[in-house]
C-alpha cells in the first residue's frame, strides 16, 4: 500500500498545484468539522479549480495517473478519516463516490490505498467497477494497488475481464501477476472462444494473462 | 409485414426514432426496465422511471402508431446496491400489477454476485405470484458460464421454461437455452452482442421455434431499426417469410401474451394515431400539424 501521509500530500500540492493551492488547501483542511461533513462535498468539488489538474511526474507516487487535484482531494479525505468516527467517514466516503462527478470519482478511487481500514472500503471499490466510464474504471483498475491487495477473487476476476472488454491494457493493473488464477484464465479463454465463434478478433491481452501465470 | 421489437429502451430515444421505426413496420415494442447508464442514488428515481414506462413513454409510442408494453424489475447491476435494492423490490411488487406490464425483467446476472442471485431468485418468485413471464438478461462478461448458472437457477426455482425468455444469446449459448424449452432472445447490435449476418446463420442452423430478435437499443451506440434490418437480411438469405414472421412477430406476441395483458386481437390492429391528444397537458408536437388517422 502507499505510505503517504498528510504532510507529503500537502508538499505535493505545493509543488504541483496552481499558485495559491497550498494556502487554500491548508485553510480547507483546518475548516473540516467532523460533526458537519456536508461541507466536505463542497471542498471536494472545489479542489478541481483551486488546485488544478497538473499530472504528477512518473515516480512521484507509487501509483499511476495522479493529478494535483487528486492529491488535494486525498488530503481532504485523509483529514476526514483522522478526525471523524470511522463509521461516519466510511459512510460519507460512499456517498461522495456515488454522488461525485467523474473527476471526483476518479480522485476518490485513486486515494483508496491511503485510507485506513481497507476492508470497510472494498464494497465501494467493487461497486465503482460497475461504471460505464472508462476514465473512472481506469482510476480503480490501472496503477492502483488497492484491487490486487483487497478484492476477493470473484471481484478481481471481473475487474480484469472488464479491462479486457474495454480494451484497457491489463498490463496496467497493479499487482496482476500475483492474482492470475486458473479460474481467471478459464473466464478469459471462454471470452476468446466467444469472440472466435463470432468471427471477431481475440484481444491480445488474453495471451498476456497466460504468460503471467506460466511465468510464476 | 408487422414487426415487434421485444427489447428496446425508448426513454433514451427520440421521436425521430419512433417515426423511423413505424415507417419500417414496427407495430409493437416491449421496453424492459433497466439501468440508466449510471447508478441511481435514490429509490424515488426508480419510481419515477417506472411511472414513465407505463405513462409518458406509452403515450409517446402511441403518437407514432406503436403499441408500447413494458417489463418491471430490479436490474442486476443495481441489485448490488444494498442502499436501494430492498426498497426497489417492494416497489417492483406493486408495479408488476399495472396494465401493460407484460413480464418481470430484465433480471438475472451481471457480475454474478451473491446479491444478484438473491434478487434474481426473489423476482422469479414475484413472477409466479403475479402470473407473469420472465425476461432474463445474460451477462456480458463470463457469458457462457453466466448463462449456464442462469438456467440452473431457473430450473431449481421450478419456473415453467415456456414462461422464460433468456436474452442476449450468441452462437455459444443458444443451444443450451433452447434445450431447456425456454425462449432464446438475440440482441442485434452495431458492434457487440450479435449482428444481422451472424443472426441469419443462427436461424439457418436452429430454425425459428422459440427464437426472438430485438435491437436492445438504449442510450449507447445502438440501432432501433435492427429488427427490420435483420428481417431484410434473413429475406435476402432466402429464409422464408413464414419463418421471418414467426421470429419477428408471432414468437414475441405468443411469449408476452402469456401475461394475459397483451390482447392477441388488439395487438394485430393498427393503432389509430391522433396527435391532437395530450398527456397531462403535454404534446409530443412542437408546432407541427398533428397527424390524425381516420
Amino acid at each position: 500500500m502507499l505510505d503517504v501521509g498528510l504532510q507529503r500530500l500537502r508538499e505535493l500540492v505545493a509543488v504541483h498545484g496552481v499558485p495559491g493551492a497550498e494556502a487554500w488547501l491548508d485553510t480547507a483542511l483546518d475548516a473540516i468539522d467532523p460533526d458537519a461533513l456536508s461541507g466536505v462535498r463542497v471542498l471536494l468539488a472545489r479542489c478541481a479549480r483551486k488546485v488544478g489538474d497538473a499530472p504528477l511526474p512518473v515516480g512521484e507516487l507509487e501509483a499511476a495517473g495522479w493529478t494535483a487535484r487528486d492529491v488535494a482531494r486525498a488530503a481532504v479525505v485523509v483529514r476526514v478519516f483522522e478526525r471523524a468516527d470511522l463509521e461516519v467517514a466510511v459512510t460519507a466516503y460512499g456517498q461522495w463516490l456515488r454522488r461525485g462527478e467523474q473527476g471526483e470519482q476518479e480522485s476518490l478511487l485513486r486515494m483508496l490505498p491511503l485510507l485506513p481500514d481497507p476492508q470497510r472500503l472494498v464494497s465501494h471499490a467493487v461497486e465503482a467497477c460497475r461504471t460505464n466510464s472508462e476514465v473512472v474504471f481506469r482510476a480503480i483498475a490501472c496503477g492502483n494497488p488497492f484491487p490486487a491487495a483487497h478484492f476477493p477473487d470473484d471481484n478481481f476476476n471481473q475487474l480484469v475481464l472488464k479491462a479486457v472488454f474495454m480494451n484497457v491494457p491489463v498490463g496496467e493493473i497493479d499487482g496482476l501477476s500475483g492474482r492470475v488464477t486458473a479460474e481467471l484464465l478459464r473466464m478469459a479463454d471462454d471470452f476468446a472462444a466467444e469472440r472466435t465463434a463470432a468471427a471477431r478478433p481475440v484481444p491480445t491481452d488474453i495471451g498476456l494473462l497466460h504468460q503471467l501465470l506460466e511465468s510464476r | 409485414m408487422k414487426l415487434f421489437d421485444p427489447h428496446i429502451h425508448m426513454t433514451s430515444r427520440t421521436t425521430d426514432d419512433y417515426q423511423a421505426m413505424a415507417d419500417a413496420g414496427i407495430a409493437a415494442i416491449v421496453e424492459p426496465a433497466f439501468w440508466l447508464g449510471q447508478p441511481r442514488t435514490h429509490t424515488g428515481t426508480f419510481e419515477d422511471y417506472f411511472l414513465s414506462l407505463i405513462g409518458w413513454e406509452r403515450f409517446r409510442a402511441s403518437q407514432f402508431g406503436i403499441r408500447h408494453f413494458c417489463t418491471m424489475g430490479l436490474n442486476p447491476k443495481e441489485a448490488n446496491n444494498p442502499e436501494i435494492a430492498e426498497a426497489v423490490i417492494e416497489m417492483v411488487d406493486l408495479y408488476l400489477e399495472k396494465d401493460g406490464v407484460v413480464a418481470v425483467g430484465e433480471i438475472g446476472f451481471d457480475d454474478q454476485t451473491p446479491a444478484e442471485e438473491k434478487y434474481f431468485i426473489r423476482q422469479l418468485e414475484l413472477g409466479k405470484e403475479h402470473g407473469l413471464p420472465i425476461l432474463i438478461h445474460t451477462p456480458h462478461r463470463d457469458k457462457a458460464a453466466g448463462t449456464r448458472r442462469t438456467l440452473d437457477v431457473v430450473r431449481d426455482m421450478g419456473v415453467d421454461p415456456s414462461l422464460v425468455l433468456v436474452d442476449h444469446n450468441n452462437e455459444e449459448t443458444i443451444a443450451s437455452v433452447l434445450d431447456t424449452g425456454m425462449w432464446a432472445g438475440h440482441s442485434i447490435y452495431p458492434n457487440t452482442k450479435m449482428d444481422e449476418h451472424r443472426m441469419v446463420s443462427i436461424v439457418q442452423n436452429f430454425g425459428g421455434e422459440r427464437v426472438i430478435i430485438n435491437s436492445a437499443a438504449d442510450w449507447g451506440v445502438s440501432d432501433p431499426l435492427k429488427v427490420p434490418k435483420t428481417a431484410q437480411a434473413m429475406r435476402e438469405a432466402g429464409i422464408s417469410d413464414d419463418v421471418i414472421t414467426e421470429i419477428c412477430w408471432n414468437n414475441p406476441v405468443a411469449f408476452f401474451a402469456q401475461s394475459g395483458r397483451l390482447d392477441l386481437e388488439a395487438v394485430t390492429t393498427n393503432v389509430r394515431v391522433d396527435q391532437t391528444q395530450l398527456w397531462f397537458g403535454n404534446s409530443v408536437l412542437r408546432g407541427q400539424t398533428p397527424r390524425v388517422d381516420d
